[in-house]
Order: C-alpha cells, then sequence, then structure tokens
C-alpha cells in the first residue's frame, strides 16, 4: 500500500485573477493619490488557497472534504494543470485524468455516438482508440437505441452515463473525482463503484471529493480537510471526517439557533441542556452513560392533543433518535420537560439535537428548531457505523486444515468441516461477508 | 519513473507545476482534439437547419447582390470583368477570413466548459474555429469556381499561387483570432465589437472596388491593410491572370507577422489564466 508518491503538493498558494493585475490597480490607485485624487483602495482577491502541502502514494485513494468554499475545487484544477499555482509546486508521477464533468464539450445536437468521439478526444484518446472501444462504451452507458439520437433528447442521468463511460475507459496514473455519480439510478451507481474498485486495484490512485461523507467513509484510505483555502487534517479517514465535523458545527454558529426554524403554534424554546445524573450542564456525553435533556416550552396558549418530538442527526444527516411524548393538552406558561436515556450508544462524533411540536389528531405542523444543541459523544474510535452496542469479538479458537494422506487429494473443503466447528464457522463467514459489502 | 520523479523533486522552483505524464500534450493530442472540435463544430452548426452548408456560400453570395446594386449607384468599374465574379472572387476569401476571426475570438470562451476541466493545448480552440471556417471556404469555392466556368473567365498557371494566399489568410485570421481570443475572454467588449470591425475592414477592402479605384493620396495608407494585399492577390490569379503584386503582399506578410509577434506571446501568457476566468 504505502508505495512511491504519485502526487506531491507542496506549499501551493493560489490567488484568482493575473498575477500582474494588483500591481496596474495599484499603481493607477498611486497614481490618483499622487494628482490628489485618492479613491478606494483596489480590492485584491482573498487567498484561495493557502500553504497546501500533502501527498498520495500509489494504491491510495485520498478524499478532500471541506465546506463550499474550501478550495477543493481550486484545488483540483491546480492538481489538474488546468490553472497556475501562485506560488508553491505540484508534483504528478504519470498521466492524470480528471474525472470531472465527464460531459464537458459536448454539442447537444450531436448523437450520443458522435460525442462519445469528441469526448474521447477531449480526454484523450484517439480516435482508433475510441472506436476499438466503442462497444464496451456503447453496453456500459446502456442507453440502448438512445445512443444514435441527438444528446438534447437526453435525461441528465443519461448525459452523465455517456461521459462516464467513456471516461472510465481512460487509463490515467491518477484520477481526479468530483461527485461525478451523483446522477443516475441503483444499478448505474452500482455499476461505477464496481469499476472503480477495479481502478483502484490497478495500483493507481485517486482523489475524490465529495461532500456525502458515507462515500467517502467508503472510498477512501486518508482524508485531507480544507476550509477557508487551509489544509486543517490530513489523515486516516474516520478522524478526519470528524475534524470536518467539527469545522462544520462551528459554522453554524456553536449550534445553537442557526438551524431550520417556524412555530405556528405561539411555543418558544426557553432552555434546553444536556446534564449529566447530578444535574450539572455538560456537552459532552460518554458512550454508554445515562443523559438527561432538560428542556422548557413556553406557550402563548394552550394547545390540544400534540406531540412533542426530539430529534438527533449525526452530521451526515441521518436521524439515529426519535423519541417522542403524546400529550392531551399542553397548558400556557412554561413547561418544563425532561427525557432520560439511559445510555447513549452512539459512534464518537457531534451529534445535532432539534424539537419539534405537532398538534390535532392528525399531527400537524406546529413548530420546529432543528439543531438547537449539539451533543458531543466520546468513546473508543470507531470507523463506521451509527450504534455501538457492547460488544465482545474475539478469536474464538484455531483448528489446522486436516490434510487426508490416503486419499492424496487436497485437503477437504470447508464446508466438510463446518457442521462440527458450526459457530465459529459461521461468525466468520458473516464478518467476511459483511467486510465484502462494506469494503 | 520513480527516477524521473526522484529527480524533479529535488529541484527547488518557487513555483511550478510537474507532470511526468506525457498524454496530456504533444501534437497528435493537438491533431486528435482539433479534428474531434472541427467536426462537432461543423456537424452541430447545420443539423438543425434547412439549407445547412449552403449557409457557407449563400453569405458571400447575399453580399455579392447587394454590391451589385450598390454598383448602379456609385458607378463602379470592375475592368472588363462581369461584376459579380468581380466582387464574388473577393468575397469568397474575404468571408472566410471574417467567418474566421469571428469565430476565433468567442472560441475560448465557448469552451470554457473543457479548458476549465481538462489540461489541453488552448490554442486548439482558434486553430479549429479557423478550420471550420476553412470548410466553408472550400464548399463556397466550388460555387467560385462554377460561377467562372459559366463566365468562361480564362485561367492559367497563376492558379498556383492560390495555396499561398489562402495560407496568408489563415495565418493573418488566426493572428488575428489569438489575439482578440486572448483579450476578449477576459473583456467581452472585444466580441461584441467583431461584427462592427468586420464591417468596417470589409469596406476598408478592395471586396466591392478595385484598389486601383482608390485615390492616390490614401493610397499608402490603405495598403497598410494586409488584406488589402492579399484580396487583390486572388483577384490577380483568378480573374486577371496576373501573378499578385508582390510590394503588396509583402506588406501584407510584415502586418501578419506584426499582428503575430504581438498576439502570439499575449495569448501564450494570458493562456494559462483563462480557467481562473471562465
Amino acid at each position: 500500500m504505502a508505495g512511491e508518491s504519485i502526487i506531491r503538493v507542496e506549499g501551493v498558494w493560489k490567488r484568482y485573477g493575473l498575477p500582474l493585475m494588483p500591481i496596474v490597480r495599484e499603481g493607477w490607485h498611486r497614481l490618483r493619490g499622487a494628482f490628489g485624487f485618492p479613491g478606494e483602495a483596489p480590492p485584491i482577491l482573498p487567498w484561495a488557497l493557502r500553504e497546501v502541502s500533502f501527498e498520495v502514494r500509489a494504491g491510495e485513494t485520498l478524499g478532500l472534504i471541506g465546506r463550499n468554499g474550501a478550495g477543493k475545487s481550486t484545488l483540483l484544477k491546480i492538481l489538474a494543470g488546468v490553472s497556475p499555482p501562485s506560488a508553491g509546486q505540484v508534483w504528478i508521477d504519470g498521466t492524470l485524468f480528471p474525472m470531472i464533468e465527464l460531459n464537458a464539450g459536448i454539442h447537444m445536437e450531436l448523437t450520443g455516438r458522435e460525442n462519445v468521439y469528441l469526448l474521447g478526444a477531449v480526454m484523450g484518446l484517439s480516435r482508433e482508440e475510441v472506436t476499438q472501444r466503442m462497444g464496451d462504451i456503447e453496453g456500459f452507458c446502456e442507453l440502448g437505441e438512445w445512443f444514435d439520437r441527438p444528446v438534447r433528447m437526453y435525461s441528465s442521468g443519461m448525459q452523465v452515463r455517456l461521459g462516464f463511460g467513456v471516461g472510465l475507459f481512460v487509463n490515467a496514473d491518477v484520477l481526479l473525482m468530483d461527485e461525478v455519480m451523483g446522477v443516475g439510478d441503483v444499478n448505474f451507481y452500482n455499476k461505477c463503484l464496481m469499476h472503480l474498485e477495479d481502478v483502484r486495484s490497478r495500483g493507481r490512485c485517486i482523489l475524490f471529493v465529495s461532500h456525502n461523507l458515507f462515500r467517502v467513509r467508503r472510498l477512501c484510505d486518508r482524508v485531507v480537510v480544507l476550509d477557508r483555502g487551509e489544509v486543517k487534517y490530513v489523515g486516516r479517514t474516520e478522524e478526519g471526517i470528524q475534524v470536518y465535523e467539527e469545522i462544520l458545527r462551528a459554522a453554524v454558529g456553536g449550534g445553537r439557533g442557526a438551524g431550520r426554524f417556524y412555530d405556528l403554534v405561539g411555543a418558544t424554546l426557553v432552555s434546553a441542556s444536556l446534564r449529566d445524573m447530578q444535574g450539572g450542564v455538560i456537552e459532552t456525553v460518554v458512550q454508554g452513560e445515562p443523559v438527561d435533556l432538560d428542556f422548557t416550552f413556553r406557550l402563548a396558549e394552550k394547545i390540544e392533543i400534540l406531540s412533542v418530538h426530539v430529534m438527533v442527526e449525526s452530521v451526515e444527516g441521518v436521524l439515529v433518535i426519535w423519541d417522542l411524548v403524546d400529550l392531551e393538552r399542553l397548558l400556557a406558561g412554561d413547561n418544563h420537560f425532561l427525557l432520560r436515556w439511559s445510555e447513549i450508544r452512539l459512534k464518537p462524533g457531534v451529534y445535532a439535537v432539534s424539537f419539534d411540536i405537532s398538534t390535532g389528531p392528525f399531527r400537524k405542523k406546529g413548530f420546529h428548531h432543528h439543531g438547537v444543541l449539539s451533543m458531543r459523544v466520546a468513546g473508543p474510535k470507531a470507523d463506521g457505523g451509527v450504534y455501538q452496542p457492547h460488544s465482545d469479538f474475539r478469536l474464538l479458537e484455531h483448528r489446522p486444515l486436516v490434510v487426508d494422506p490416503a486419499a492424496g487429494g487436497p485437503p477437504p473443503a470447508v464446508s466438510a468441516d463446518r457442521p462440527d466447528g458450526g459457530e465459529t464457522g459461521t461468525a466468520s463467514c458473516a464478518v467476511g461477508g459483511g467486510a465484502c459489502a462494506a469494503s | 519513473m520513480s527516477d524521473s520523479s526522484g529527480v524533479s523533486f529535488g529541484q527547488t522552483r518557487r513555483r511550478g507545476y510537474c507532470q511526468t505524464g506525457t498524454r496530456g500534450n504533444g501534437p497528435r493530442r493537438f491533431a486528435e482534439l482539433a479534428r474531434a472540435l472541427v467536426a462537432r463544430e461543423f456537424k452541430g452548426m447545420y443539423r438543425r437547419s434547412i439549407l445547412g452548408p449552403a449557409w457557407a456560400f449563400l453569405q458571400p453570395l447575399a453580399y455579392m447582390v447587394v454590391f451589385t446594386f450598390l454598383r448602379g449607384v456609385l458607378d463602379i468599374p470592375s475592368e472588363g470583368v462581369p461584376y459579380a465574379l468581380f466582387t464574388f472572387s473577393a468575397l469568397v476569401p474575404w468571408t472566410f477570413f471574417s467567418n474566421a476571426i469571428s469565430r476565433c475570438a468567442p472560441s475560448v470562451a465557448a469552451n470554457g466548459s473543457i479548458l476549465k476541466k481538462i489540461s489541453v493545448p488552448r490554442e486548439v480552440f482558434p486553430v479549429a474555429a479557423v478550420i471550420t471556417s476553412m470548410i466553408d471556404l472550400l464548399i463556397a469555392s466550388v460555387i467560385l469556381a462554377g460561377m467562372m466556368l459559366w463566365f468562361q473567365t480564362p485561367v492559367g498557371w497563376t492558379l498556383l499561387w492560390i495555396p499561398l494566399l489562402v495560407l496568408m489568410t489563415v495565418f493573418l485570421a488566426l493572428g488575428m483570432g489569438l489575439g482578440l481570443a486572448a483579450v476578449g475572454t477576459y473583456k467581452h467588449d472585444v466580441i461584441y465589437g467583431i461584427p462592427f470591425l468586420m464591417q468596417f475592414w470589409l469596406l476598408a477592402s478592395p471586396v466591392m472596388y478595385p484598389a486601383s479605384e482608390v485615390p492616390e493620396q490614401w493610397r499608402s495608407f490603405f495598403d497598410l491593410n494586409p488584406m488589402a494585399g492579399i484580396i487583390e492577390g486572388f483577384r490577380n490569379v483568378l480573374i486577371r491572370g496576373t501573378a499578385p503584386d508582390t510590394e503588396m503582399l509583402l506588406v501584407s506578410l510584415t502586418v501578419t507577422l506584426l499582428v503575430w509577434g504581438l498576439a502570439w506571446p499575449l495569448f501564450r501568457s494570458v493562456s494559462q489564466y483563462f480557467a481562473d476566468v471562465l
């Protein structure tokens, strides 16, 4: 795995705009000043990237995560050689192919087949190479008769398939990917993933940009976390994702008051806090410990037949806890609630707590406040999953394979061994199967 | 592979981009890409039109009709040649020149999606634009040849000048196109101004009238127009059966070289930042 560096980025800085323009503007500004017409100082664009350094090694998939405007696209552009860095160096050993906007340059009036030739040329395939692979590409795109119809009649998913179909047949040592698989149905998506696994196993390296943390987890060995043009973290995926989650949390103003909000019943959330069993306010819950959620709703008037909901979401937006209490009525004034979770068994990370009131027998929308609190769960590191039950996971026993000298043939099949060692066999099989599906 | 990378890793340049893979550029890739772009432009342009490639000669034909009418008003001499042929023989190269420039200037902006995504030689877009216009030139030339047959124009060995004249037009158009694309990608005023510029230039070139009709006191100024020498050259070899005026051609050549001397370095230097502004 730890092969030689394929990509090496050293101290890259980037600022948009022509390099001479600030000097020209500054000169003009001074000239005006000298003649007694001082104007406003010329605006200088901020740095899009600051001192970015990292390496990608052979066979590795590196994830690039960060908020919108963190500099991910800029970095990809620099790596693709499309945009020059303002300072710093980029080395790429071998050929590079950006799998970004794969249908760039497509002409709407041309047919799929004609566009494949164009896309091939753009991506660096020769006409003969495209002709040779046309059958494969046609098969991969699954467009059928639409392949010979103008692309303007295609749905957006079909256009994406066309581009992706050509892109997969480009041989390159480095692939840059930016959420290309956003469109397409599940079958096609799985097909793409299969091909990516294939690409990865051929010892090339991939740089993967995504907002989908689930996909990053699934595909990436390591991640680079970017924020405001600076590298915040380089290293293991799971830790990187935690760093990213914290950046996200910090960005929504410490988690309080910045979320989605509506109120149709005259309710106000006066206070909300997490408390330990002694009643002290806490922010971090230790995995496996109990925690109280203490909150008060102030009502302007009485509500009949309602339910109060508490929701806990992970950073990816997965709803992990949904608790509710049904009430006959809630009177005007302050209503103090307590929700006790006797055991928090969530994967360590930061979670958002939201509150919701729905009214009437049909649970009409009443009140909603998203991300009121953030709940940090502390505990042993986990690479995936959401829920971590108490577990005891170990190897029970080991048995060498029995070679039958009389038969002289290959050792007996594992299945023959299974009935007596049943539990170990099925357990390891299930784990193996799970790992297969998860990788 | 590792050796070459080891060497380059050791270098200490202040800024740089280095990719050891060579698939990215090179003349072969340039040719493949230019060919695909030309195919896209040519097929895409006429696919939804009824007249299709006929548009290649309809434009000079329309100008010919207008000029023939104007001639009745302005009394322009045509040196004993049917005026329609006289002006059409100039309109065909002119239309090529004008279309090539009009296509070149916005070509970079139009292909922004490619430029922003993948590292390609930037010159390929203006070059493809000029080649696309050459297809139109070819179609229009067939009509011109038909017209020459119809009027039974005597032709001779002077026709051998045509490749050189076409080449000079190509280089002038490409030079102008590179310069206009370089600036036009940043400031679109340049692109918006082109139709006007080409109209003006058409009237300042000996398309509607022979160069000999230009008043003497303006002649030296008039000759600075690089298209004057080229168009007169076309007319000389096509309908007058004489060699082009070498002095005028040399002026054209000099101006072309000047244009390239300015436009090419300009294009090279700003082209690396195209992806930043598109």
